[in-house]
Order: C-alpha cells, then sequence, then structure tokens
C-alpha cells in the first residue's frame, strides 16, 4: 500500500512537474513571450498583452454590459473579481497555460473552474468577442448561482447541470439564433437526425448539441416562460438528477417534453420543403463524404480540377478532385503532420489557384505561413511568413499571379485588407481599422477587389457585407448593402458577375449580382463611375433546405460550392447557372442612396477613476491542497499531503509533497519524504526543477525478490524544447544520493547517483476513440547513471520506441510498435512487461530483464458501432466498440537471449465516458520459441489505450 | 449501521421533542408574518435609527429565503434552507431549541396563538403546523410545494402552492377546516397580501389574481405582461408589486383598474413596502426607489452595488433593505440620503425585520445580525 501511495504521489509530482514530458504527445509551445498587463475594472481583472490594448479596452466594456444583464438574469452576483484574460489571436490562445491540454482549432474560449479563470482569444470579430465574453461569463454565473443554491440547502456543490444545459444556456443568453443554428437545426430535422433532449447524451459536447440545447432553452422560455430558466436553478437542490429538476420546473419530463418539442421543430421545418430544396435534390455532387470547404476551379491542360480543402480521415488536407473522372478526391498537400503545415484553419481559411499555382495558407509556427504550391512539379516552391501578421484568414491571387491579395489580423487582434507582390515581397496595407475584413476575391479585370466587412451600421449585430477596393483609386466602395450577412465573394471569369452567399432568407444561399445592369454598365464599358443609377438588384439562385458555403466559378458558368446535408460538408456543383439568374428564386434591390455610411464604433473602458492598468505580476494561487492517511498491514500507516501552486496565467507552478513513513516514534525525523519542485511553462523552453527526500521500505517491482529500504535524495533538472508541436527534446540530470539496505537478503549499497538523459521525440498520431490510427510516433532516449561517489552503480540506457500507423479506411488502420529498452552495466535496472500493453497472453509485468525487445502489429478496425440494451429497469448504452486482430513477439533477458515470445489473437475495446478504455483480448501464445501453439485459449481483461 | 441509526434517531428524536419552555404572548407589536401585516406593508410598530451596534451573531447553519425571521416575545424565529426553525434568545443571541422541517423553508412561516405554521418548499407534508409547547406536530397538510409566505388574516390561512392552489384553512381548531379553493393556472411564489376583503396574488403565468376573502371567487385579473415572482403589498386600496418584466405597478383593489406603473428597467424580484405617501421597492440593478404612491413619480432613488431582493422595512423615518452586495442599508425617507450601512460577509436577500431596539439581518454567510439601538419607541 505504501508503495502504491509513494508511486501515487511521485506520478502526481512527476506527470504534473513534467506537464509536456509524457512518453509520447505533441507540444504546446511557447513560441511568443507575452508581456502582460492587467485591467481592472469594477468586477474583473482583465490580462491582456499590451499590442491589443484597445481591444483589451473594449472587452472590459463588453464584460461589465454583460455582467449587468446577467446578474439581473441569474439574480446573482459575483463577489470576487473575475480574472479574463484576452489573447488577440487563436494562435496565441494556443500557448496558453491556463489549460494543460492543447486546444483545438474550433475552440473560442473557456472558463476553467479551478481558478475561476476565463480565456478569450479574439478572431477578427469584435461581434464575435463580444459573444464569446458573454458566453463564458454565462458558465461563470451558472457555476456561482449553482453553488450557492446547494450551499444555502446544505446539499455537496459537486453536482452541475449536463452539458447541453450549460451550453445552451451559454449560447441562449450570449447571442441570438443565427443562421449557423438554423442550417443545423433544419438539416438534422429534415434528415432525421435530430437528438431527443432524453438521448442528448449521444451527441455530448458536439455543436449540434450546443444548438439543440440552445433551442431547447429558447423553446422553453417562449412556450414556459423565460422565468423558468431561472428556476431551473432555484430548484436544482430539489432533486439528484437533473431531468426530475427539469419535471418540476415544467411539469414535464424529458421524454413528455420530447414529444412537444419535436413535434414543434417538425411542424417548423417539414413545410420547408414546400418551396426549398435540399441541396441533393436540386445540385450535382461532386464529393459528399466528410467536411469539405474553400473549393476552387482550375482548368489543367483541358481538365477541370476542382481543389478543396477537406477532412475525411480526421487530418485536414488540400484535396484534388478531376469533374471529367469520377474518381476519389487525391490528396495534394499533407496538412497537420508536419511542422510548415501545422494546422489548416477549416472553415476560415480560402486556397486561391492561378497559372498553375496553389496558394493557400496553413499555421506554421507562431503565425501563419502562405504556401505556394506548384501543381506541374507537384512541390511547394515557396512560403511566406510576415512578422506583423499572426494569422491569414484569406488570399486570392490578381489575375496575373504577381500579386495577392490577403486578409489577416495582426498583433492587435484587428482584421485587415492587404496586397502582397509575390515578387519583390512587398506587404501593403489596405485598410487599418478595427473592423473585420475577410475573404478578398479579386476581379478578373484587376481594378477591384471585393471583400467581405463588418463595417457597415450592421456590423455591430455581426452582420458582414461585400465592398470593393479600387486599386486605382484607393478607395473603399459599398456593393452589397444590408441588413443580412455575406459571405464568400467569387468572380466570375469573365467578370460580368459576382456570386456570393447571403442569409436574406435566414439561412446561407447563394446570390448573384449582374454586372450588366444599368448602375454597372458605365463601369463595365469604361470607368465613368458608379454613379449612373442608384439601385440595382441581386438574384438568388439557390433556395436550400440547408444552406451554402465557398462558391465558386468553372470556366463554363457553372457554380461549385459547398453545401451541408446529412451533417456532412459536401462539394456540389450548380449547372443551371444562367438558368437560375434569368429566373431566380427571389430578388432583392441594393438602394445605394439609402445606405448609412455613418461606421459604428463601440464603448471601451478607459480613464474610469475605478480603472487602472498595472503591469502583470505572478499571482499565486492554490490548484490542489490534499492531505491523506493510509494504513498497509505491511508497511504500516503513512500520512501526507501534497500542495500545488500556480500564478494566473498557469506559466510558473510550484508543487510540494511532505508525508511521513515511519514505524515507530525513533524513525520519524529519518522517514520524513519531501518532495519541492518547480516547473516554469512561460518560455518555449520549460523547465523543472527540484529537491527530494524519499526513505522508506520498498519493494523492487522489476525485481520481486528484492525487499529493502532505501534512503535517497538529491535533486534535478528537467528541460524540454519543443521544436514545433510534433517534435521536441529532452534532457535531464539528477543527482541522487541512494543506500539500500536489503532486508531479506545480503548486505547493503550505498551510491551517488548521477544519471543524465536526452531524448527526442516526434509525435503526429491520431486517434480513434480507443487509440492512435493514423499517423506515428517515436522516442529515442540515451541516458547514462553513474555512482560518483562509490562506483557501486554504472550503467547506460537506449530506449528505441517507434510506432507507426498505417490508415487502411476511415476507421480502420494497421499499427505497427517496435521496441528496445536496453540497459547494460554495473547494477543496471530490469525492464518489466507482458500482459493487455504489450505481450499480450502472459502475465501482467511477468517478464524481465535488462535488456527488452517487442514487436507489436495490430489491424484496428470497427466491430460494433452501437451497442443499446433495454431493459425494464434501465439500459446499457455504448457507442463504440472497435477490433484487433493482433500479433506479438518480443522477450527479456539480462546477459543470454533464451527464447522468442508470441502470441496472437482478437481483442475488442471500448472507450467509457472518454477517460477510460476497457480491453479484453483472447488469444493463444505462441511458445518455445515460437514453434509451439498454447493448447488453450488466454483470455486478457484489462483497461488502458491501444498502443 | 446500527450505530448510525440509534444517532439518527436520537437527533431526530430530540428535534422534534424540543418544546417551548414559555408560553408565547403574542401582541400586536410583535412579527407573526411576512410583511408584518396582511396587507404585506413592511413598517414596524417600532421607531429605530441609526446608529447601531452589533450586538450580537447567530450561525443558523443554512441559506435564508427572503423572509426567514419572525419575531415574538423575546423570542427570533428563523426558517432556514436547510430544513430547520431555529429559535433565539433575542437578549443574548443564544440558541433555545431547533426543530426540523419537511423540507427547506422558502415562504415565510406565521406564528397563531402558540403554534407555528410552516409552509415547505418540496417533500410530501408541505404545510405543517407545530405546537411549540408540546413540541408535536399538530398537523400536516399535502398539498403541493410552497414557496410563498403564508398569510394569515385572523382566524384564517391562506396558504398559495406551487401546484397553483390558494387555499383559504380556518385554523382557530385542533384541524383545520378548508373553506375554499381557488385554482390559479400556473405555479404561485408571489407572497398574497389581504385587506380582510380581497386577496390578491401574482402567479408565474403573469396575471395578478383578486378572489373575495370570503368565497375565493375570482373578483378581477390583471396581466402584467411577465411572471410575478415578488410578493403583493396593499394600502389604502391601492394594490403594489413588481414584475419580472421590471414594471412597477399600482392598481386599484376593489376593479383591479391600473393606477400607474413605473418601468424601472430592470427586474424586480423583491417586495415593496408602502407609508404615507411613499410606496419603496428595490430592483435587480440594485437601484432603490421612493415613488409617490398616487402617482408614480419617483421622489428619489438610491443605488446599492448590487441586486436588491428583498423587501424594505420602515421604521418611522428610515427604510431598511439589504442587498447583494453584502449591505444592510438605512436610508432618510424624506431625502433618500444614506444614514448608515453595514457590511457583512455574505450578501443579504431577505428582508430586515424590526422589535423593539433590535434590527435583525439574514446574511448569506448563515449568520443573523442583530443590530441594536440605544433609544426605540412604538409608533
Amino acid at each position: 500500500m505504501r508503495k502504491v501511495t509513494t508511486i501515487g504521489f511521485l506520478l502526481l509530482i512527476y506527470s504534473s512537474c513534467l506537464a509536456q514530458w509524457y512518453y509520447f504527445g505533441r507540444n504546446k509551445v511557447q513560441y511568443t513571450e507575452f508581456q502582460w498587463n492587467v485591467l481592472k475594472t469594477e468586477h474583473f481583472d482583465i490580462y491582456y498583452h499590451p499590442e491589443m490594448k484597445d481591444l483589451a479596452e473594449r472587452g472590459a466594456y463588453f464584460a461589465e454590459e454583460a455582467y449587468a444583464e446577467l446578474q439581473e438574469k441569474f439574480n446573482i452576483n459575483i463577489p470576487n473579481r473575475i480574472p479574463l484574460v484576452f489573447y488577440s489571436s487563436h494562435l496565441y490562445f494556443q500557448q496558453t497555460n491556463t489549460t494543460p491540454g492543447l486546444i483545438p482549432e474550433g475552440v473560442g474560449g473557456f472558463f476553467e473552474f479551478i481558478k475561476g479563470r476565463v480565456v478569450i482569444p479574439f478572431d477578427g470579430s469584435i461581434y464575435q468577442f463580444k459573444h464569446v465574453i458573454k458566453h463564458e461569463l454565462v458558465h461563470v454565473f451558472t457555476l456561482h448561482k449553482i453553488q450557492r443554491v446547494l450551499k444555502d440547502h446544505r446539499q455537496p456543490t459537486e453536482k452541475m447541470p449536463p452539458l447541453w444545459f450549460t451550453e445552451g444556456l451559454a449560447e441562449f443568453w450570449s447571442t441570438k439564433w443565427d443562421n449557423q443554428g438554423e442550417m443545423l437545426l433544419r438539416d438534422a430535422v429534415l434528415n432525421d437526425y435530430i437528438v431527443p433532449l432524453s438521448e442528448m447524451d449521444r451527441i455530448l459536447g458536439t455543436f449540434l448539441m450546443y444548438k439543440e440545447g440552445q433551442n431547447i432553452l429558447e423553446y422553453i422560455a417562449q412556450k414556459y416562460g423565460e422565468e423558468k430558466i431561472l428556476l431551473f436553478f432555484e430548484n436544482f437542490w430539489k432533486a439528484n438528477s437533473f431531468e426530475k429538476v427539469f419535471e418540476l420546473t415544467i411539469g414535464k419530463n424529458y421524454k413528455q417534453f420530447d414529444e412537444e418539442w419535436l413535434y414543434y421543430l417538425k411542424k417548423k421545418y417539414y413545410p420547408l420543403l414546400k418551396y426549398n430544396d435540399p441541396p441533393s435534390a436540386v445540385t450535382k455532387p461532386i464529393f459528399t463524404e466528410g467536411f469539405n470547404m474553400k473549393p476552387v476551379f482550375y482548368k489543367n491542360e483541358g481538365k477541370s480540377e476542382i481543389y478543396f480543402v477537406g477532412n475525411i480521415t480526421g487530418y485536414t488536407n488540400i484535396y484534388k478532385i478531376i469533374l471529367e473522372a469520377s474518381n476519389k478526391p487525391k490528396v495534394v498537400i499533407e496538412g497537420e503532420r508536419t511542422d510548415k503545415l501545422e494546422a489548416f484553419h477549416p472553415f476560415k481559411t480560402k486556397i486561391d489557384v492561378k497559372n498553375g499555382k496553389l496558394a493557400f495558407i496553413t499555421k506554421a509556427g507562431d503565425h501563419d505561413a502562405i504556401h505556394i504550391y506548384d501543381l506541374k512539379s507537384e512541390k511547394i516552391t515557396d512560403m511566406f511568413q510576415f512578422n506583423s501578421l499572426v494569422m491569414i484568414t484569406s488570399l486570392s491571387f490578381s489575375p496575373n499571379g504577381d500579386k495577392l491579395a490577403l486578409t489577416a489580423i495582426d498583433k492587435s487582434g484587428y482584421s485587415d485588407l492587404y496586397i502582397f507582390d509575390l515578387k519583390t515581397k512587398s506587404l501593403k496595407k489596405i485598410t487599418n481599422d478595427y473592423y473585420d475584413d475577410r475573404e478578398v476575391a479579386w476581379s478578373p479585370k484587376s481594378d477591384k477587389i471585393a471583400f467581405v466587412s463588418d463595417r457597415t451600421k450592421f456590423g455591430l449585430d455581426g452582420k458582414y457585407n461585400i465592398f470593393l477596393y479600387d486599386l486605382s483609386e484607393d478607395k473603399i466602395e459599398y456593393l452589397i448593402y444590408g441588413n443580412f450577412s455575406c459571405t464568400s465573394p467569387s468572380w466570375s471569369p469573365d467578370g460580368k458577375f459576382l456570386a456570393f452567399v447571403a442569409d436574406i432568407d435566414g439561412t446561407q444561399n447563394i446570390w448573384i449580382l449582374d454586372f450588366s445592369q444599368k448602375k454597372f454598365l458605365a463601369e463595365l464599358g469604361e470607368s465613368t463611375g458608379f454613379n449612373s443609377s442608384s439601385e440595382f438588384e441581386i438574384k438568388q439562385i439557390t433556395n436550400l433546405t440547408t444552406a451554402a458555403f465557398d462558391p465558386t466559378w468553372t470556366d463554363d458558368g457553372k457554380i461549385v460550392f459547398v453545401a451541408l446535408e446529412k451533417l456532412k460538408f459536401q462539394i456540389r456543383m450548380l449547372e443551371d447557372v444562367k438558368e437560375k439568374i434569368e429566373k431566380p428564386n427571389f430578388t432583392q434591390k441594393i438602394k445605394l442612396n439609402e445606405i448609412d455610411k455613418i461606421h459604428w464604433d463601440t464603448p471601451a473602458i478607459r480613464g474610469f477613476e475605478n480603472v487602472n492598468t498595472v503591469t502583470y505580476r505572478g499571482k499565486y494561487d492554490l490548484d490542489i491542497a490534499q492531505s491523506q492517511i493510509s494504513t498497509d498491514p505491511i508497511f504500516g500507516t503513512v500520512g501526507g499531503a501534497a500542495i500545488a501552486l500556480s500564478d494566473l496565467l498557469g506559466n510558473e507552478r510550484y508543487y510540494f509533497l511532505i508525508y511521513n513513513t515511519a514505524q515507530s516514534k525513533d524513525e520519524i525525523l529519518k522517514s520524513f519524504n519531501i518532495a519541492i519542485s518547480r516547473i516554469s511553462l512561460s518560455k518555449r523552453t520549460n523547465f523543472a526543477y527540484g529537491i527530494f527526500h524519499f526513505a522508506g521500505r520498498r519493494y523492487d517491482l522489476t525485481d520481486p525478490d528484492l525487499f529493502y529500504y532505501e534512503k535517497a535524495y538529491g535533486g534535478y533538472l528537467a528541460l524540454s524544447y519543443p521544436i514545433s508541436v510534433f517534435r521536441r527534446i529532452e534532457s535531464t540530470i539528477m543527482l541522487n544520493r541512494s543506500d539500500k539496505e536489503v532486508l531479506f537478503g545480503i548486505g547493503e549499497r550505498k551510491a551517488m547517483l548521477l544519471s543524465n538523459s536526452i531524448s527526442y521525440i516526434f509525435d503526429n498520431s491520431l486517434w480513434s476513440p480507443t487509440g492512435p490510427i493514423d499517423g506515428k510516433r517515436f522516442n529515442i532516449t540515451l541516458a547514462y547513471t553513474t555512482d560518483i561517489q562509490f562506483s557501486n552503480v554504472n550503467y547506460y540506457t537506449l530506449i528505441f520506441d517507434y510506432r507507426y500507423y498505417y490508415r487502411l479506411s476511415t476507421r480502420s488502420a494497421y499499427a505497427v510498435r517496435l521496441l528496445l529498452f536496453y540497459n547494460e552495466g554495473k547494477e543496471a535496472r530490469r525492464w518489466f512487461m507482458g500482459g493487455s500493453w504489450d505481450l499480450r497472453g502472459y502475465e501482467r509485468w511477468s517478464i524481465r530483464g535488462k535488456k527488452l525487445w517487442l514487436a507489436s502489429q495490430e489491424l484496428r478496425f470497427p466491430f460494433i458501432d452501437k451497442f443499446d440494451v433495454k431493459f425494464p429497469f434501465g439500459g446499457i448504452f455504448i457507442g463504440s466498440i472497435r477490433g484487433a486482430l493482433f500479433l506479438d513477439l518480443g522477450n527479456a533477458w539480462d546477459n543470454k537471449y533464451t527464447e522468442t515470445l508470441g502470441s496472437f489473437g482478437f481483442g475488442i475495446r471500448f472507450n467509457i465516458g472518454g477517460v477510460l478504455v476497457l480491453r479484453y483480448d483472447v488469444g493463444k501464445r505462441l511458445e518455445n520459441n515460437l514453434s509451439k501453439i498454447q493448447k488453450k485459449l488466454f483470455h486478457q481483461f484489462f483497461f488502458g489505450w491501444d498502443f | 449501521m446500527k450505530k448510525l441509526i440509534i444517532s439518527l434517531t436520537l437527533i431526530l428524536t430530540s428535534c422534534a421533542s424540543f418544546k417551548l419552555e414559555k408560553n408565547i404572548i403574542l401582541d400586536k407589536f410583535n412579527w407573526i408574518q411576512y410583511g408584518n401585516s396582511p396587507e404585506n406593508s413592511n413598517v414596524s410598530y417600532f421607531n429605530i435609527s441609526p446608529p447601531f451596534q452589533l450586538a450580537w451573531t447567530y450561525n443558523a447553519g443554512a441559506g435564508f429565503s427572503h423572509g426567514p425571521m419572525l419575531v415574538a416575545d423575546g423570542i427570533l424565529f428563523i426558517g432556514t434552507l436547510g430544513e430547520e426553525i431555529h429559535f433565539v434568545d433575542i437578549e443574548t443571541g443564544k440558541k433555545i431549541g431547533i426543530i426540523r422541517t419537511e423540507s427547506a423553508v422558502s415562504g415565510t412561516p406565521v406564528l397563531y396563538k402558540n403554534k407555528l405554521i410552516i409552509p415547505n418548499a418540496h417533500g410530501k407534508n408541505t404545510l405543517q403546523s407545530i405546537d411549540l409547547n408540546l413540541g408535536k406536530i399538530l398537523w400536516e397538510e399535502k398539498i403541493g410545494a410552497i414557496e410563498a409566505s403564508l398569510l394569515l388574516v385572523d382566524n384564517n390561512l391562506i396558504v398559495a402552492t406551487l401546484e397553483g392552489s390558494i387555499i383559504n384553512y380556518k385554523i382557530n381548531y385542533d384541524i383545520p377546516e378548508k373553506i375554499w379553493e381557488f385554482k390559479a393556472p400556473k405555479p404561485v411564489r408571489s407572497s398574497p397580501a389581504s385587506d380582510g376583503e380581497f386577496i390578491v396574488f401574482g402567479c408565474d403565468d403573469g396575471n395578478l389574481y383578486c378572489i373575495d376573502f370570503k368565497s375565493g371567487a375570482l373578483v378581477w385579473k390583471f396581466n402584467a405582461g411577465s411572471a410575478i415572482f415578488a410578493p403583493i403589498s396593499i394600502s389604502n386600496g391601492k394594490v403594489f408589486f413588481g414584475s419580472i418584466n421590471g414594471i412597477f405597478y399600482a392598481l386599484n383593489l376593489k376593479n383591479g383598474k391600473l393606477e400607474w406603473k413605473f418601468n424601472s428597467n430592470s427586474k424586480i424580484y423583491g417586495g415593496c413596502s408602502v407609508k404615507d405617501s411613499l410606496v419603496f421597492f428595490g430592483t435587480a440593478s440594485g437601484k432603490f426607489f421612493a415613488l409617490n404612491r398616487e402617482t408614480g413619480k419617483i421622489v428619489w432613488e438610491f443605488s446599492a452595488k448590487s441586486i436588491i431582493n428583498s423587501a424594505p422595512v420602515i421604521s418611522n423615518k428610515t427604510v431598511f433593505f439589504g442587498s447583494l452586495d453584502k449591505n444592510v442599508y438605512a436610508i432618510d425617507i424624506a431625502t433618500g440620503n444614506l444614514l448608515w450601512n453595514y457590511e457583512t460577509r455574505g450578501r443579504i436577500k431577505s428582508s430586515p425585520i424590526i422589535w423593539k431596539n433590535f434590527l435583525f439581518v439574514a446574511s448569506e454567510d448563515r449568520l443573523i445580525y442583530a443590530f441594536k439601538t440605544q433609544t426605540t419607541k412604538i409608533e
């Protein structure tokens, strides 16, 4: 028991100390050394880096505004100051140490419970910034309200409402129902994948869950009264299950509610089919699997090629599909596996192709990069990064391909329009304001750049209109204007039409601006300006039940675009564009004389007396404080405590461990076990150092016959340098005075151990619910341990661990692991293996030796997709059970290699709650140097992820 | 297990068998129901004013609702959300005893003779009458959860439930006699008020209902546009209440006609108090208003630092209220000037009450704060 406790404590310290020193794993790289200021408002401490001062002051206003509204809605205030941490871009946000895990592309902010921190990136849109601040503050209020209600009623405060409720409420009380929610709900209802409230666990954490939750709460507020939302909280103490609270509040259980809510949705959306069309009914499929976006057309030596960004397998790649052929798309650019192509920004960044060059954007290190890919040589020929531009959000070639129009976010967080000259490598900034400029499209005549911006008065409500930047006159002109959102402008090859997406009817459809209208005739003839008429017409050429994205023209006047259907973002083609322009679904007049050119601004909190800005100094708070007493019949009573401290930004951490293993009074002083560690994550090179003193009786796991008393004390220093998100170098040095006294054997051993190690680690693997399914990872470690005082210990270590996952299909893979652990020298430690994690069919950890090798092969595939058993008293539901066929070979030895052991068989694994994988293997051992197959079957049941 | 059962039995037995040694002498100066009168006027019989000294604090061990306290004959009765009623000696601040209730006490109980009648917010027997001298439950009613305060009019007890029932019980005998029951379409959380002729209450359906005291028949209803959580007050033929939509209304008691309304631009969760020409209430934005009771015009306003959830209490020329900013405030009725405030260690969402020269404040830190002033006189 003490051993377990000791190991437990050590693991806690070690794993926490070496937050990024896991055996494998990707790295969170602190590319940027941030300076931090703190803006103190009435209710908030706002942490921001100085480049985004203006944005932070606006954010401060939004936060106080949201606070005032939410305290009324929740009928509670927050007595302590709320820490808000702002980053001016998502790339900076991904470097935050306020949360230990890697932050995926889609995370727009989070509320962290331990220190009550709200961490939010800016993505170029002030409207979205305001929305996310309010969304996260709803979480803050939710937590406080729940805890207050439970405390008032003297109940434990651990329980929380389900995620659909907390996230649905955060959306409901922070934003309006928008076209994103509308398209998803329409698609879900019309394609029959809407998930009832009673089964919401099936879509836990998905965007669909957020939007269904929002819709449910909107429905409740509308039908039962908005006060019911507050009453969910006030009634929270009345029942242990939230379903019961729900029933007590609105008088219906989940099933009863589902009946009326689903009926309401069907009644609302089924009539759409009378006038609107599912994409599959009216457009031609180009590619319909996975999540695809940003298609562009290119005529390449007579072949009509579509390039697009797609995520079909889990990695985001750029694909090519040839329209004349009916083949599968070919991967042109493999993304998210190498340092330079670290990540795409799916759904956001455009690609473009011109004169045999494909331009695309990826994250590469701390900034985005533009890559130029030569279609002929099939190589990336150029890569451009700009010190001033953190994220690049769209690009478009000039007609002759020598320039690129860009929209990009600089260090201040604001998104502006730029022109980059590919020849001179010069970058020119066109706009310079806090409006969000996006999605550039250079006109075929070369004189104008269309772009999308929220600079009209509707931008305050998150609406984007289309503008033209006139290159010769260096001025911005209004083009499509109104209280609706436009995206993705795309010029026809002859420049006579502009296709774009607009949500004028509440959901995204493709609209066309025909430049042959009176208003533009003068412009098309010769440049006499835009003043011949004060109005023109735009035409809606799709009327989809769901939504359209990213239209792009083919050379023969068709439009390729992305459509949502059955929760897939499909590449589709609209063939009858000319007919549609002649007979549009709807038309809308744009009246230029009604344009209100007064641009919006937002208030900011700057000079109030109670507001002040200070430079951030590490403010440390307790993360964990835990004491424990355990009793064991062999090792006696062990008592101790562990404390962890970190600063508000999570950059600096301290860990303290103290416990005592004394079994009699006279042992107390010498039996104190103490470890103190400091970890610094603020810079790119992370380091940890500490001192320790451990004393007590030990049982050596690697040698079951050894039962001894050991007193060890010393210190260590560990460094980790992430080369990129995929690669790192680690090094440790440890000085450890170790005095062993063997209890049931002979003698004692004193040593002053000096250990050094250096490791190179790579990991770009992609995971399925039970383990990696694609990519590779490896760890090469060299270490040397020597006794510098008594010469009792002296050995070196080599670790080579290589794992490769070859994707066979979307959900199946062939996995290989090659492992060599090698210790050689005086008192070299033994390795061990055997069991479900490595050499299957053998007793767990029963194979021991100073040298060890293992080769495992596994075929991983989906076995059962859904396992749902219903009993009268309840049910069992397991989402996905995966299967594996395996063959393992290996052995361990000290001096003489004896035989090769092996096993083969079949196993099933399933994930429980995303944190635990249960695994069951059945098979036969290969015995007697692989010459004999075990007669009976072995069975092993354990937990753990696939290798 | 056996030990646990024995311990639990002892605890429960001791709670249930708590007896008050003395007979409570109920005179008209005792605070025996929410609002200190059937009209919920929230006016004290005693004239107190700052300065105050903190005399004692008492830890009740759980949170409090909007009106947790009653006082009579030197004893403070405190209902908690932790399913208890505490009895505290006012002079010393020491505990006299505790009784367990069926569930959390959200509405204000009623003291009737030597009986304490308790509304429970959850559970089966949601209305309980306890004989304080015998230390036992006299009767219990299964009428659904009660979050509104009980209303005592002479020998009649009016109970509003979350099932939408308004029930009139005659309680001057050992067993309550149900006189009538009115059924509202939605839950009733708003504490009713009565002038002896009519009973008025707000409902989650957004209507204010006026029913006949004798027959329980609907006299009129008024649509306030959103749910009414706040207690109702009656004064001189007018009904006063605030609504979740932030509008404070004054209606004619006899016909339900709107006399005036005032938009506070904030949610109103708490009750009001009425004295002479003024009506007082606070809002969720932290604003505290004094309006002219005849016209609804602002006479003055005061800003607390956070939400005001509780009804104010008036004593002579001072109005007292608590805020979620943890402060209890004393404001000069005539000028709106702050006379005194005291910051407790928790949010204050309950109405203070006054007895003799004591001001009692329940705070979220689970403490009852007893403030004492040197002088007091009966108004």
